[in-house]
C-alpha cells in the first residue's frame, strides 16, 4: 500500500514549517468571502472527515459521524445561546458529550462487524435525525436555531468574520491533525491497525480488540463534536437536515476519495469534495451523476484514494532521482 | 483482449499523469465557468433556488419567471438609470433545497459576483441560512419559503414575494366554507418538515374561524407512500374535509388516491403550497373535486401568454410559483427606474412606502405588520381552483 | 376502546403493507446472500423496474402482465452487465464493492433525474375497484399485488428447490469456496444472483408503483424498507424477509392507526436497533462466522 518514507528529522521540520507559514497567510492574500468561506468549510470538512478517519483505522465503517457531528452542533449552540457559556468551555463539553456518547453507544455496537456495524450505525443516525427534528424544544425541530452566535476567544475577542474564523478552524485542524498523527505512529496506532487487519489475530497476540476500538470510537467522536461545534458558530444557522445519512455517506466518501489508510486522505478528500459544487455550477442536472460516476471509477482504479497517486508520483520521483545520480557516480 | 486493455487503463490511471490531468480538467471546468466576464454595462441580479432534485420544478418556475422579466426588460433596450442603462442579466446558483448549498451560493452571488439583489431561495432552511450575509451586505432579498422567521424589524433587506398560509388561509377556507355549508370538520394530513409545520399552524385558526371544526391533525415522515394505516385512523373519526396541507403534490395524489380506495366519500382541500399536476396525474379520475390553492388563473390571457414563452423558450410547463418572480421581477425593476439608483437603502425605502405594486394578475399589496414587524410580506391575488374532469379550474379570485 | 372493525382494517393494512415490504426485499436478500453485498442500488432498479413497465405501456399500449415481464427481462439484463462491470472486478473487497454499489444508486438517479424528470406519473392497476364488505374496504388492487407477491414467492421456491440454477445459487451461498471446489461456475453464479436480484426488484416496482406512484426518487422509501425487513429476518434469508415483512407491516399499521404516523416510523428503527443488538443476524438468520 504505502512505501514508507526516509526523509531526515530535520527536513521534516523545516518543510513542515514552510507549509504552516503558508496556510497561516493565506488569509492575508486577501481573498473574497466566498472562498474564505470555501476555506474555512474545507478545514471544518477536514476535522469531521479526520474524525471518521481513525474509527476506520481500526476497521469499522461507520454511518453515524452525522449523528456525533449532530450532538456537537446542537450542543454548542444549545450551550452558547441557551446556557450562556463561554465558546470555548461550549467547544469543548459538546466534543466530550459527543464522546460520552461514543462510549455509551460503543460498547453496545462495537462487537458487530462489517455490514451489520454499517447497518446499526445507519440505523442510529436516522434515529438521531428523527430526534433532531421532533424534540422541538431542545433542537428547535425542523426548522432549526438561528442566530447562533459567532465564537468569543479569550484574550482576542469576537471572531466575527471569516478570515479570522479561518485561523481558529485552521489552529482546531493542527490539533486534530498532529495529534492524530502522534497516535497513529504510537503503539496504539499500530494496535488499531492490527485489528483491522485481523481481529483474530489481534487479540490473540495480546490485544483487547474492544477497548482499542471504543477508546478509538470516542476519539473519533469527540473530534466530530469540535467539527460540530465550529460548524455551528461559522454557518451561525443549523437545522436537523444539515445531519441526514447522506451527510455521514459524504464524510465517508471524502475518506475514500482521499485515501482512507493515510492520514492525508481526509484532508485531501475534503479539499477536493467541499469546493465540487462550485465547479458544477454549469452542469448543475448532472453533478449527481458525475458524482455517482467518479465514486464507481474510484473505487475500481484507484481504491486507494488520491493519495496513493502522490506517493507513486513520491516514489517514482525519489527512484528516477536516484537513478540520475548512480548514473553520474558511476 | 479485454483484460490487457484495463491493465494498460490501470495502469494509466495509476500514473502521475492522469492525476495532473485530472485536477487541470477540474479546474479549467470550475475557472470556465465562474471568470466569464461581460463586457457590457450589466446588472446581475442573482438567484438561488433548489435547480436540482426533488425541488427542481418550483426552482425552475420561479428562475424562468425572474429571467422572462429580465427579458421583457432587455427588449425594451435595457434599464437607463441616469446616464447608464444596463442590461438584466440573472445569474443563478442551485442550492439543492439546503442550507449550507444556500449559504455558499449567497456568499458567491455576494463577494465574487458583487450583486446587490437576490432573488428566492425556495426553502425555508435556505432562507435562513443566507440571511446573515444578505442582512449584513446589505442585500436585498426577493424570496419564497414558508416560515415566519423569514421576516422582522432587523432583517430590514429581506422582502418575501410570495404569500404564505400565514396569509391566505383564512379567506381560502372561508370561501370553500361559504360555498359548501356542508362541510363541517376536517382533518388535517401534513409532511412532518419545516413547510408542513408551518402550514398546519396557520390552517388551523382558518379552520376555527370558518366555524368548521378540526377533528384530528395527523404528521407524516417525509418519504412516506402507504398512508393507509394513517388514513384508517383519520376515517374512524369520519370527517368531511381530508385537507392535504403542505404535503407536496406527489404525496397529495397518493393520498386521494388511497383514502377514496379505503372509502373516504368527503372533500378533499389543499391549503397549501402551488402546484396539483403530479397529484392529478397520480391520483387520475379520483381528484375530480380538490379544492386547491393556486397562484395563478392559466386561462387568463396575460398569465396564459406568460405560461406560452415559458413553454417556448424552457420547452417544459411552467410552475405557477413562477408567476410572483415575474411580478416580483417587473417590480423591482420598475422601482429601479422610479427611484433612479441602484443603492439598496434607497430602494428598500422605497418600497416600505409604496405599499402595493401592479402586476398582471391584479394589485399587489406590502403588508405584513401584525405578523412580522414589518410591511415586507407580499399579499398577493389568488385562486381557488377545483380539480374538474382532471383539468384545473379556477372558482375564485381572491384580493388582498 | 379499539372497534373490532378497526382492529380487522389494520390487520388487513398490515398484510397488504407487508406482502409489499417482503416483495420490496427478497431481491435485496438475495444479492446479500450470494455476494454478501448491500446493494444501495437495489432501490433504483426498483425504480427503473416501474419506469420501463409505465414506458412500455403508454408508449407502446401493451398489456399490463407482458410489460412487466419485459420490464422484469430487460432490467435483469442490465443487472447481468452491471455485475460483470462493476462487481466482479472487486471480488473480496467488501468495502470497495459496497462503495461502488453507493456510486451506482448515486449515478443511476442521477441519469434518471435527468432523462425522465422528477414529476410523478401513475400506472393504471390492472384490476380496479373496491370490495365493500360490510363495513371494510378493501382495494382490489392491493389484493392482487399480495396475490402476486405469492406467486412470485412460489415460483422462487420451486427455482431454488428444484432446478440447477436453485442448487448452484443455495452452494455458493453456503459456502463459496466449497462450491468452487465442486466445479460450481462461481462467478458466474454471483452475476446470475446479482441480475436476478435486480429482476426481483424490477418486479416489484412494476406491481407496487401502481399502488403509490412513479417517481424518480420512489426508490429510496423501498430501499430504506427492504433495509428494515432484511435486518429483521436476516441477511440472506428468504423465510426472513417473509417473516421480517411481515412483521413490519403489521407494526407499523398498528403503531401508524392507533398511534399515529410519527411513531409508525420510529417503530421501524427502534426495531433494528433492537434486533441488531440482540440477535444481529436477524430472527432467521445464519449466525455470524
Amino acid at each position: 500500500m504505502t512505501e514508507s518514507t526516509n526523509i531526515k528529522p530535520l527536513k521534516k521540520i523545516i518543510f513542515f514549517g514552510i507549509i504552516l507559514l503558508c496556510l497561516f497567510s493565506i488569509p492575508k492574500v486577501g481573498l473574497s468571502n466566498f472562498w474564505l468561506h470555501l476555506l474555512d468549510m474545507v478545514l471544518i470538512n477536514a476535522i469531521l472527515a479526520l474524525g471518521l478517519n481513525i474509527v476506520l483505522k481500526t476497521g469499522q465503517v461507520s454511518l453515524a459521524h452525522a449523528a456525533f457531528f449532530a450532538v456537537g452542533s446542537y450542543g454548542s449552540a444549545h450551550f452558547t445561546l441557551m446556557l450562556g457559556w463561554p465558546f470555548l468551555v461550549a467547544l469543548l463539553v459538546s466534543s466530550l458529550t459527543c464522546g460520552a456518547m461514543a462510549l455509551i453507544l460503543g460498547r453496545l455496537i462495537l462487537h458487530l462487524k462489517g455490514v451489520y456495524f454499517i447497518l446499526l450505525t445507519f440505523a442510529v443516525n436516522e434515529l438521531v435525525f428523527l430526534l433532531a427534528k421532533d424534540l422541538t424544544s431542545i433542537t428547535g425541530g425542523n426548522t432549526g436555531i438561528t442566530g447562533i452566535k459567532w465564537p468569543h476567544v479569550p484574550f482576542i475577542g469576537v471572531i466575527g468574520n471569516k478570515a479570522d474564523f479561518y485561523y481558529l478552524a485552521l489552529v482546531v485542524f493542527l490539533i486534530v491533525f498532529f495529534s492524530l498523527y502522534i497516535i497513529y505512529r504510537s503503539p496504539f496506532g499500530r494496535a488499531m491497525d492490527s485489528i483491522r487487519e485481523s481481529e483474530s489475530l489481534a487479540s490473540a497476540t495480546g490485544y483487547d480488540p474492544m477497548k482499542i476500538k471504543l477508546i478509538s470510537f470516542f476519539i473519533g467522536a469527540c473530534i466530530a463534536g469540535l467539527g460540530g461545534s465550529l460548524f455551528a458558530h461559522f454557518t451561525r444557522y443549523i437545522a436537523p437536515f444539515n445531519f441526514t445519512f447522506w451527510e455521514s455517506v459524504n464524510f465517508l466518501i471524502m475518506n475514500i476519495i482521499g485515501g482512507a489508510f493515510s492520514i492525508a486522505g481526509p484532508v485531501i478528500g475534503a479539499l477536493v469534495l467541499t469546493p465540487l459544487p462550485e465547479f458544477f455550477r454549469e452542469y448543475v442536472l448532472w453533478q449527481q451523476t458525475l458524482y455517482g460516476l467518479v465514486l464507481i471509477l474510484f473505487m475500481r482504479f484507484l481504491p486507494d484514494g488520491v493519495v496513493s497517486v502522490f506517493v507513486t508520483f513520491y516514489n517514482f520521483m525519489k527512484r528516477t532521482l536516484i537513478d540520475t545520480f548512480q548514473k553520474r557516480i558511476n | 483482449m479485454s483484460s490487457y486493455i484495463f491493465k494498460k487503463l490501470n495502469q494509466f490511471l495509476k500514473s502521475t499523469t492522469f492525476g495532473v490531468l485530472l485536477v487541470t480538467f477540474a479546474m479549467t471546468l470550475g475557472l470556465n465557468a465562474s471568470w466569464a466576464q461581460g463586457t457590457n454595462k450589466e446588472l446581475k441580479i442573482g438567484f438561488i433556488a433548489a435547480l436540482s432534485g426533488p425541488g427542481q420544478s418550483w426552482g425552475l418556475g420561479m428562475l424562468g419567471g425572474l429571467e422572462l422579466a429580465a427579458d421583457d426588460v432587455n427588449k425594451r433596450g435595457g434599464l437607463k438609470v441616469g446616464n447608464t442603462t444596463y442590461n438584466i442579466k440573472v445569474i443563478s446558483y442551485d442550492d439543492k433545497y439546503a442550507g449550507p448549498p444556500a449559504a455558499q451560493a449567497a456568499e458567491r452571488l455576494v463577494s465574487q459576483d458583487e450583486v446587490k439583489f437576490i432573488f428566492g431561495p425556495l426553502g425555508s432552511v435556505s432562507m435562513l441560512a443566507i440571511a446573515d450575509i444578505t442582512e449584513s451586505n446589505k442585500v436585498l432579498v426577493f424570496s419564497n419559503s414558508y416560515t415566519v422567521k423569514a421576516l422582522n424589524k432587523n432583517k430590514p433587506y429581506t422582502f418575501r414575494l410570495t404569500p404564505t398560509t400565514a396569509e391566505n388561509s383564512i379567506p381560502m377556507i372561508a370561501y370553500i366554507a361559504k360555498a359548501n355549508p356542508s362541510l363541517k370538520s376536517v382533518v388535517i394530513v401534513s409532511p412532518n418538515d419545516e413547510s408542513g409545520k408551518e402550514v398546519q399552524s396557520h390552517n388551523e385558526p382558518g379552520y376555527g374561524k370558518a366555524g368548521i371544526k378540526l377533528l384530528a391533525k395527523e404528521f407524516y415522515e417525509r418519504g412516506t407512500q402507504d398512508f393507509v394505516p394513517v388514513l384508517t385512523r383519520l376515517l374512524a373519526l369520519k370527517p368531511d374535509i381530508i385537507d392535504l396541507n403542505g404535503s407536496t403534490p406527489n404525496d397529495s395524489g397518493i393520498i386521494i388516491k388511497q383514502a377514496r380506495q379505503i372509502g373516504f366519500k368527503g372533500q378533499f382541500v389543499k391549503v397549501g403550497g402551488p402546484g396539483v399536476a403530479d397529484a392529478i396525474r397520480v391520483a387520475g379520475d379520483v381528484s375530480n373535486g380538490l379544492y386547491y390553492y393556486s397562484p395563478w388563473d392559466p386561462e387568463e390571457p396575460k398569465t396564459k401568454a406568460l405560461a406560452d414563452r415559458f413553454q417556448v423558450k424552457y420547452n417544459s410547463p411552467m410552475n405557477p410559483l413562477g408567476i410572483f418572480f415575474y411580478e416580483g421581477g417587473n417590480m423591482l425593476f420598475n422601482t429601479i427606474a422610479q427611484v433612479q439608483s441602484l443603492d439598496t437603502d434607497v430602494i428598500r425605502k422605497h418600497l416600505e412606502n409604496s405599499k402595493y405594486f401592479d402586476g398582471i394578475q391584479g394589485r399587489y399589496v406590502w403588508g405584513g405588520m401584525e405578523t412580522y414587524g414589518n410591511n415586507h410580506q407580499v399579499n398577493a391575488p389568488f385562486f381557488v381552483g377545483q380539480v374538474v374532469n382532471g383539468k384545473e379550474v379556477m372558482r375564485t379570485k381572491i384580493n388582498p | 376502546m379499539i372497534s373490532a372493525s378497526t382492529l380487522t382494517q389494520i390487520l388487513i393494512n398490515g398484510l397488504t403493507a407487508g406482502s409489499f415490504y417482503v416483495l420490496m426485499a427478497l431481491g435485496f436478500t438475495l444479492i446479500f446472500g450470494i455476494l454478501r453485498l448491500v446493494n444501495f442500488a437495489h432501490g433504483e432498479f426498483y425504480m427503473i423496474g416501474a419506469f420501463v413497465t409505465y414506458y412500455l405501456i403508454s408508449k407502446f399500449t401493451i398489456n399490463y402482465f407482458l410489460a412487466i415481464a419485459l420490464s422484469t427481462v430487460v432490467v435483469g439484463v442490465i443487472g447481468f452487465a452491471i455485475e460483470k462491470a462493476l462487481f466482479a472486478p472487486l471480488r473480496g473487497r467488501e468495502l470497495s464493492m459496497l462503495m461502488s454499489a453507493l456510486g451506482l444508486q448515486i449515478t443511476i438517479q442521477g441519469l434518471m433525474a435527468v432523462w425522465v424528470g422528477v414529476d410523478s406519473y401513475s400506472i393504471a392497476p390492472p384490476f380496479t375497484g373496491i370490495i365493500e364488505f360490510d363495513i371494510f374496504s378493501f382495494p382490489v388492487e392491493r389484493i392482487f399485488v399480495v396475490g402476486l407477491t405469492l406467486l412470485v414467492l412460489l415460483l422462487f421456491y420451486l427455482l431454488i428447490k428444484f432446478t440447477m440454477i436453485g442448487k448452484a445459487l443455495r452452494a455458493v451461498a453456503l459456502d463459496d469456496e466449497a462450491a468452487q471446489m465442486q466445479g460450481i461456475p462461481v462467478n458466474r453464479v454471483y452475476t446470475l444472483a446479482f441480475g436476478l436480484g435486480c429482476s426481483l426488484a424490477a418486479i416489484a416496482g412494476a406491481l407496487i408503483g401502481p399502488v403509490f406512484s412513479l417517481h424518480v426518487y420512489m426508490g429510496q422509501a423501498a430501499l430504506l424498507k427492504a433495509f428494515i425487513v432484511v435486518i429483521l429476518g436476516g441477511l440472506g434469508s428468504i423465510p426472513g424477509a417473509v417473516l421480517g415483512g411481515l412483521i413490519l407491516g403489521f407494526g407499523e399499521s398498528a403503531f401508524a392507526t392507533l398511534l399515529g404516523g410519527l411513531t409508525a416510523e420510529m417503530f421501524g428503527f427502534g426495531l433494528i436497533i433492537f434486533i441488531l443488538l440482540l440477535r444481529p443476524s436477524g430472527l432467521l438468520g445464519r449466525p455470524q462466522l
